[in-house]
């Protein structure tokens, strides 16, 4: 069975590379609608709905407390929607039960701000953690990957130009460098989309551009879709292909990003200010 | 620099609640010592009057009499013997019962209860306890410090580790249940690597002070180096006393000594300094297949 699930994502995998690079298909992977969040009354994110296209990269530009992370785990379901529907691929995200959900899980990779690694462990066995959800439960309690996995996680290493590290334990590594380990965990969870919620807001501005040209190329290499949440608007307008712009738990801009002026992104700014006041 | 202002601060009242609180408070704390003093009998008069006698026992003491003393370091062999072996006994039931016994790992809140109740009350009741009931229930002998100390050690490791367990990192875990693995994968892969070197020092220090503990189990009849020191004092046996003392307070101290440096080692938890990096083959063999 856990056979059957690698064959089938690895082919899948191939299409959508073939798909992304052809750029004609505008397949949606995920499609939102009328999705809201409150917390006790406090509204979060009020019934917002986009569609994000296969192979595109996508960028959330918004100050804090707009709702990205909100929407980002609301996708996921590690926090239960109050409202609203969301479709991943074939599947109602809203509707899946626990099972289904970590099956569903398995396509899906997270990059978080705080990159999230196992610290006592080597960036390899960081790495092969994205594996763990096709590995069967005797291999992952000895922590003996098959050979191809392995090869398959050194790889991922390679792609995102951190192979000298792999035997290196990941608390002795640096900030961007930790953020590279992430992001390869997720090619070796052989994820067609990733969610990264503020990659780059706990590193310094050179690692944080090395980073975000890292997860560019692997996502167009790869044919990967990318969901990803900024603060800087510079960033935004560089690697995305959409913006959207939000705050306050509603979205105020959702365009191409050579569509987006200089007045949206002031907007943007304008009312990043007043939230600040 | 003077500076030209001055500043009123509020005077102290005494009737103000919060101070009154604490008064009230030190006047209890009081009231309970005095009473607790006068439960124990303090009498140090006869304290003093027992002293010469101790005095006189410490003398006698030399020269020491090193005669029986194979028959002793054996005896303190059997009660090393014992306390590592309860301890692994312990350990096995240990790890489970914390797991299911830590709030960021148990399945239900019913099963943390019930590993919390059993922890709780293995870990209440003393080794010297345990000693006594088994010592009834299967006879003498160290098998019965083994229990002894198993039981006791089951709940206070336990307990241990599940406090360990608590406050690890919750970020991990998400991440790698994000992953799509299961709970159980998540616990080993994500989990277990985060504590293990506390897992270790704490389980190291419980067996440093199982070994401590099963030196008097022997007294009640749970064997070991115990019932050695019993005889002589049964007997007077000063000069032996002295002997079967220095063996104790030697064990004792070379186990901390030995626990103290492991553990230390453990919780510094260097990276090993591996600088191997695995070579792309393709590159320097193109055309391999």
């Amino acid at each position: 069975m856990p056979n059957e699930t690698l064959v089938q994502s690895k082919q899948s995998s191939t299409n959508y590379y073939v798909s992304a690079d052809s750029s004609v298909s505008h397949e949606v992977i995920l499609r939102v609608r009328n999705l809201g969040k409150d917390y006790g009354g406090r509204e979060v994110l009020r019934r917002i709905s986009f569609d994000v296209d296969r192979g595109q990269f996508m960028v959330v530009l918004g100050p804090s407390g707009s709702g990205k992370s909100t929407l980002f785990r609301c996708i996921t379901r590690l926090t239960e929607p109050s409202d609203g529907t969301i479709h991943y691929e074939d599947a109602c995200v809203n509707t899946l039960n626990q099972a289904e959900l970590a099956r569903l899980r398995c396509s899906i990779g997270f990059v978080f701000q705080q990159f999230n690694l196992v610290k006592r462990l080597t960036a390899l066995d960081n790495v092969l953690a994205g594996c763990l959800g096709r590995t069967p439960l005797w291999r992952v309690m000895l922590r003996r990957f098959t050979h191809q996995d392995r090869q398959m996680a050194l790889g991922c290493l390679d792609a995102v130009g951190m192979l000298e590290f792999a035997y290196r334990r990941v608390d002795g590594l640096s900030g961007g460098q930790q953020q590279r380990v992430a992001i390869a965990r997720t090619l070796a969870q052989d994820a067609h989309i990733i969610i990264a919620d503020e990659p780059i807001a706990s590193l310094d501005p050179e690692s944080a551009l090395q980073v975000m040209q890292i997860l560019k190329r692997v996502a167009r290499e790869r044919g990967i879709t990318v969901l990803c949440s900024l603060h800087q608007v510079d960033h935004a307008l560089r690697m995305a292909d959409r913006v959207i712009g939000m705050n306050d738990g509603k979205i105020l801009l959702n365009k191409p990003t050579q569509e987006v002026t200089p007045d949206d992104t002031r907007t943007i700014y304008m009312r990043v200010a007043e939230a600040a006041d | 620099m003077k500076s030209s202002f001055r500043y009123q601060e509020p005077r102290f009242e005494l009737l103000r609640r919060d101070n009154l609180v604490k008064t009230l408070l030190l006047v209890v704390c009081a009231a309970f010592f005095v009473v607790f003093w006068r439960e124990s009998q303090i009498d140090f008069e006869k304290l003093a009057r027992g002293l010469p006698k101790i005095a006189s026992w410490t003398v006698q003491m030399f020269p020491p009499n090193i005669q029986n003393i194979n028959e002793i370091l054996r005896a303190a062999f059997e009660t090393l013997a014992m306390a590592t072996t309860g301890t692994f006994f312990a350990l096995i039931f240990a790890v489970p019962l914390a797991f299911l016994g830590a709030r960021n790992t148990t399945p239900h809140p019913v099963v943390y209860h019930a590993a919390r109740w059993i922890l709780n009350i293995t870990r209440g009741t003393e080794t010297l306890v345990f000693a006594l009931i088994f010592t009834a229930a299967i006879g003498f002998g160290p098998f019965t410090g083994v229990l002894a100390i198993a039981f006791h050690m089951m709940g206070a490791i336990g307990k241990m580790l599940a406090e360990v367990i608590e406050p690890a990192e919750q970020g991990p875990m998400d991440a790698m249940a994000l992953t799509g693995a299961s709970r159980i994968k998540v616990l080993r892969y994500a989990l277990l690597p985060d504590v293990m070197p506390n897992f270790v020092a704490v389980t190291l220090y419980m067996w440093e002070f199982s070994v401590r503990t099963s030196t008097i189990l022997g007294i009640v009849g749970a064997g070991g180096i115990g019932q050695t020191l019993k005889n002589t004092i049964d007997l007077l046996d000063f000069p032996q006393m002295i002997t079967v003392l220095a063996v104790i307070l030697t064990m004792v101290t070379l186990m901390d000594m030995l626990s103290d440096a492991l553990r230390r080692r453990i919780l510094q938890d260097r990276a090993a300094g591996q600088t191997i990096a695995p070579r792309r083959l393709s590159e320097e063999v193109p055309n391999r297949a």
